[in-house]
């Protein structure tokens, strides 16, 4: 591999960094302001696409700046790892700005241009998480994207929303400063903050409880945005944001961008060897594997549907970090897959509830009955995706997981492969009686209702039955299915709203039939082989 | 590679699909469906003729998902299974024309074949995990299309997804040891493969494939799920799911002995639940559990004469037992009833159907001249020489139950008067059902008279030399006639025999509980962990920034300000630490 100075990384920084003046200053003229977000992600895709083809190529393309602190500098390379990470939130970008576009305008928000300009501040720095060359730079990145997020947290303004903006910045703050701990651990043990693909040489011979003590930190502030239980409180209280914040930043840049640094961790800062060596893996296995069920169990109660799908994040972001924790190299290889897969697949989902709130005006499960009448081609999409995220075959979920057990059963961590599966089940118990209610009307009682209900949504007022079913007016209600009008997939929503979600969900069948479609599976596969060896 | 393995066998089935959904949806009602069904039946012909005559070997090796796999693999064995599949196709298809079917619940039908199809050609484990979970997913859809069924098929659902993870999970530690996917080198010995790794792998997936396959303990699914949906919907999934578990068995665990033991225990319990049921489809249902366990006897013996008698039962079954289900859909249709209480006399009010009924009977019960009596020798000889002297015995009197409750179901529903108040309604089904009776008929009836016939498509191993000897021959007199008096005896305390619980009355309400109670200690738990978390931070707040934070637990007070501050007098302390250090 050889190292080529380029400005390709730094560019991917500030084509969306630029956007945001640009957009505050056309802040008057909507659709030339939306152009700008447009043109600005487009343009993203075309410079980390230009990075992909020589990092691809074997090419580790670096952009450097003078020394930051001490001697630290702030560095931006692209290598397959980050690359992986950075190709798809551009992709994704330009999904959600379209149906951002749609999702604002058909809603009528207030404070468009603080939101289109903070979106725009998040992906630059999520490209700074992506492109980091060392733990420095990284921890920058990591807490900008904080801060750049927080207002589309509050974005609707109200109590909820504020509050649970406090709760946001509270926890990822907090996460913050454990890594910088860490970062700081890592520098004193090893004169050195710079990824190394395998672990940063001195830390195999540093003095192991400082090295355990700098994992942990590095790991527990990580596992905050990566929302691993009891770290999680901040996403579902999230989910007040609109749903394409949602959708991009809660289930694919925020929460991915602390999937991405524990990843970083165990494969860049440490290393697979170093890590069992110290036997720190483990623990972040355990927690990991407990919050992929436990989440999943969790989202089985709640009666909104974002906050269903928030807590269903929570579970398949462990899925990823329990695939770093086992730290071998099919696991990591599904991890890699799965932070694509998972991308696609929920991203699909967020914004099908998005278009479900602003079609209809219904947020909560209970009221889905017949919609697929109403939004034939989005609940489709979400039915496929949601299919995947229970690990149905021929959507890109599958994959992943496949390569996830079997990397846990070949590390030999047999019980670790199984959460897989026994999440894999609670999924199906999820979106099951979801899709058939929303498809045929007449389903099980749903997640979230009545005995099933947690104290979460106490707000949401339902009777409740002894068996947990719905109470004989209601069903009689719902059985009619005349609830919603039918309509043609044509005439269901306006386009910017139906083609985004039809395009991801797409690309998720894609790359569940045919997985290496698109560069992720060969960065993938660059980045096992940069820290497993050939 | 010829044009003959140029694609895979479920390529045109779903294909057909295609086509019957979109004709049903853009011509007119009736002609539309009516192509769409003849192009899907015309189909699925043209497979089981390409089945027949496509050479043996592995086709269409690929990588898939990274890893080398067979999607086209032919061996006696996948032949044989695809070829009944494929000739059950067609007879369903017609069926479900004739009994007013949609054309969605036909094209979704078609995907399900097409499913178990690509099951059954698999060359290796992924491909045919693959299409195992893709067949939970289509049966799923399919029971969609009967909204009286939805609640049973989210049941179904969920058992076949715990019996696909539990499938997963032994071929992945497969995998692990073995470092391949394929079946290895039986394809080309005509033999089954190797099976799974000996010990775990192979455990937990005879689990999974006897969750498809109804051992019992896992077989609430069968009767739970097939008396609900659309008598059309039944045909079709009565016909594959289990058959093509049984099927799988081989692959798994070509050498297992086990197995036998579970499936005689599945023919007793089977057929006598079958014998207490009212229900027609529900009685034909339990009949399932214990056909299959005969097939389960013979592929248990690890011989190479009763795996291939295993699947001889399984391609006979497919055939009459499909059949029965056509029956029991029209006696359905015609009265609106389900109960064999609440119908009678349709022997002169169907004639048709009651001659249909004649000859799936006497195959199922093993009548000299019909195919049940071929296979069943099959396996009973197989056992005798295998030297399994109780298997041998419960196979026997599986079959006088089998007898028992056939000839309850003929006579309440054809034989005797018929009960108050029931009205036949005319025209119900229309005449394809009678091209559907047609096409599972003549097998039925050529195998048994004509068994050289049958063995020439059969995995090698069984003889035809002794289908016919005077000890086969009394065996079926003597079963029949105990069958027939033992009837005649017990049909008046068996008339007072009402719902019989299974393990689902068990299962249903405990899965309901466990789901409830895992919910609210979750609940618990999850709010315990996320108020320590809370309490934690305000604490941490509290220490560092505003001591009135902690009045306020619910962690409204601080502000942006003091994170920020705490996260800078936390970062400059860093600084300092490696400023000195």
């Amino acid at each position: 591999m050889s190292t080529v100075a380029s400005s390709l990384p730094a560019a991917a920084v500030a084509v969306p960094g630029l956007a945001v003046p640009a957009i505050y200053a056309l802040r008057h003229r909507p659709t030339a302001r939306e152009g700008v977000t447009l043109a600005a992600s487009v343009g993203l895709v075309g410079v980390v696409t230009a990075a992909t083809g020589p990092v691809l190529g074997g090419d580790r393309l670096v952009a450097s700046t003078a020394p930051y602190l001490l001697d630290v500098s702030l560095v931006l390379a692209a290598d397959p790892f980050g690359t992986l990470f950075a190709l798809l939130a551009a992709v994704l970008w330009v999904v959600t700005s379209v149906y951002s576009t749609g999702y604002v305008r058909a809603l009528g928000e207030d404070g468009q241009t603080r939101y289109f300009a903070a979106f725009a501040a998040s992906i630059a720095a999520t490209m700074g998480v992506a492109f980091a060359a060392n733990l420095l730079t990284l921890f920058v990145c990591y807490e900008l994207l904080t801060v750049a997020t927080y207002p589309l947290v509050v974005h609707a303004g109200t109590d909820e929303a504020r509050a649970a903006g406090r709760t946001y910045l509270g926890y990822t703050l907090a996460g913050g400063v454990l890594v910088l701990g860490g970062v700081v651990l890592v520098y004193w043990s090893t004169g050195t903050t710079t990824f190394a693909a395998g672990g940063v040489e001195g830390l195999a011979t540093a003095d192991p409880v400082l090295a355990r003590g700098a994992f942990g930190l590095l790991a527990g502030g990580f596992a905050v945005k990566t929302a691993v239980i009891p770290l999680h409180g901040w996403l579902p209280r999230a989910m007040v944001a609109p749903a394409p914040v949602s959708g991009l930043l809660h289930a694919v840049a925020v929460v991915k961008s602390g999937a991405f640094g524990l990843g970083r961790t165990t494969m860049y800062v440490f290393g697979p060897e170093t890590v069992a060596d110290l036997g720190v893996g483990t623990a972040l296995a355990v927690a990991a594997a407990v919050t992929a069920v436990l989440a999943a169990v969790i989202a089985l109660r709640q009666a909104k549907i974002k906050r269903a799908l928030a807590y269903s994040t929570v579970s398949q972001l462990s899925y990823i970090a329990l695939g770093f924790a086992i730290d071998a190299r099919v696991a990591v290889f599904g991890a890699l897959l799965h932070v694509v897969a998972h991308a696609f697949m929920k991203i699909t989902l967020f914004l099908a509830a998005g278009t479900v709130y602003v079609e209809t005006g219904v947020e909560y499960l209970d009221d889905l009955g017949g919609i697929a009448a109403r939004l034939p081609g989005t609940m489709t999409a979400f039915a496929v995706t949601a299919a995947g995220l229970a690990g149905m075959p021929l959507v890109a979920g599958f994959v992943s997981k496949w390569h996830l057990v079997l990397g846990a059963f070949e590390a030999g961590v047999v019980p670790l492969g199984a959460v897989y599966l026994v999440a894999g089940t609670l999924k199906l118990l999820l979106f099951w009686p979801v899709l058939s209610t929303a498809f045929v009307d007449a389903g099980p009682p749903l997640p979230g209702h009545g005995s099933l209900a947690g104290s979460h949504d106490a707000e949401h007022d339902r009777t409740a039955t002894a068996d947990g079913g719905r109470p004989a007016t209601d069903s009689e209600d719902h059985a009619t299915g005349t609830d919603f009008e039918r309509r043609s997939p044509l005439a269901e929503a306006r386009p910017t709203l139906l083609w985004p979600v039809v395009f991801t969900a797409t690309v998720a069948v894609a790359l569940g039939v045919v997985p290496d479609l698109l560069p992720f599976w060969e960065l993938a596969e660059l980045t096992v082989v940069e820290v497993f060896g050939p | 590679m010829t044009l003959l393995t140029a694609m895979p066998p479920w390529l045109p089935v779903f294909a057909a699909a295609a086509v019957v959904a979109l004709v049903g949806r853009h011509t007119g009602r009736g002609g539309g469906r009516r192509a769409g069904h003849v192009f899907a039946a015309v189909t699925a012909a043209g497979v089981a003729g390409w089945l027949y005559v496509v050479p043996a070997g592995a086709h269409l090796g690929t990588r898939l998902f990274g890893f080398e796999v067979v999607l086209f693999a032919v061996d006696p064995f996948s032949r044989v299974v695809g070829l009944v599949l494929a000739v059950a196709a067609v007879a369903n298809v017609a069926y479900a024309h004739g009994t007013g079917a949609s054309t969605r619940a036909t094209a979704t039908a078609l995907c399900y074949v097409g499913a178990s199809l690509g099951a059954v050609f698999a060359g290796d484990w992924l491909t045919l995990v693959v299409w195992w979970e893709l067949m939970a997913v289509t049966a799923t859809a399919l029971v969609w299309q009967s909204p009286e069924a939805v609640r049973a098929g989210y049941r179904y659902a969920v058992y076949h997804q715990l019996g696909g993870a539990t499938l997963v999970a032994g071929v992945l530690l497969h995998y692990a040891r073995v470092g391949t996917f394929l079946f290895g080198d039986g394809l080309a010995t005509g033999l089954p493969g190797a099976g799974l790794a000996a010990g775990l792998p192979t455990t937990l997936a005879l689990l999974g494939v006897g969750m498809n396959v109804g051992f019992l303990g896992l077989h609430v699914w069968v009767v739970d799920a097939y008396p609900r949906p659309h008598v059309a919907t039944t045909v079709f999934l009565s016909g594959f799911t289990t058959k093509v578990g049984v099927y799988t068995l081989v692959r798994v665990d070509p050498d297992g002995r086990l197995v036998a033991t579970m499936g005689a225990a599945m023919v007793l319990v089977g057929v006598t639940m079958a014998v207490l049921q009212t229900d027609v489809r529900r009685l034909l249902s339990y009949h399932i559990v214990s056909q299959v366990g005969y097939m389960v006897v013979g592929i248990g013996l690890a011989t190479a004469g009763g795996r291939a008698a295993g699947i001889a039962h399984l391609v006979n079954n497919v055939l009459y037992k499909t059949f029965l289900f056509m029956v029991a859909g029209v006696v359905i249709l015609a009265t609106g009833r389900e109960s064999l209480k609440k119908v009678g006399g349709l022997g002169r009010e169907l004639p048709v159907t009651a001659v249909a009924f004649v000859v799936a009977a006497l195959s199922i019960t093993g009548i000299p001249g019909f195919a049940g009596f071929v296979s069943k020798g099959f396996v009973t000889s197989a056992t005798d020489a295998a030297g399994g002297d109780a298997l041998y015995w419960a196979l026997q009197v599986g079959a006088v139950g089998t007898v028992v409750s056939f000839v309850k179901f003929g006579y309440y529903a054809f034989l005797r008067d018929a009960p108050d108040g029931q009205s036949v309604a005319d025209g119900t089904v229309g005449p394809a059902v009678a091209v559907a009776f047609a096409v599972l008929a003549v097998p039925c009836v050529v195998f048994g008279l004509a068994p050289g016939v049958f063995a020439a498509i059969l995995p090698p191993g069984v003889s035809t030399a002794g289908v016919f000897s005077v000890s086969k021959l009394t065996d079926a007199v003597v079963i029949t006639a105990v069958g027939t008096v033992a009837f005649a005896a017990i049909r008046r305390p068996l008339a007072r025999v009402t719902a019989v619980p299974d393990l689902e009355a068990l299962y249903h309400p405990a899965g309901r509980r466990l789901l409830d109670a895992t919910n609210r200690t979750s609940a618990r738990v999850g709010e315990t962990l996320d108020r320590t978390g809370h309490r934690l931070l305000v604490a941490a707040y509290a220490t560092a920034v505003d001591p009135d934070a902690f009045d306020d637990l619910a962690l409204t007070r601080p502000t942006i300000g003091s994170a920020v501050l705490l996260l800078v007098v936390v970062a400059a302390l860093g600084l300092v630490v490696v400023l000195t250090g």
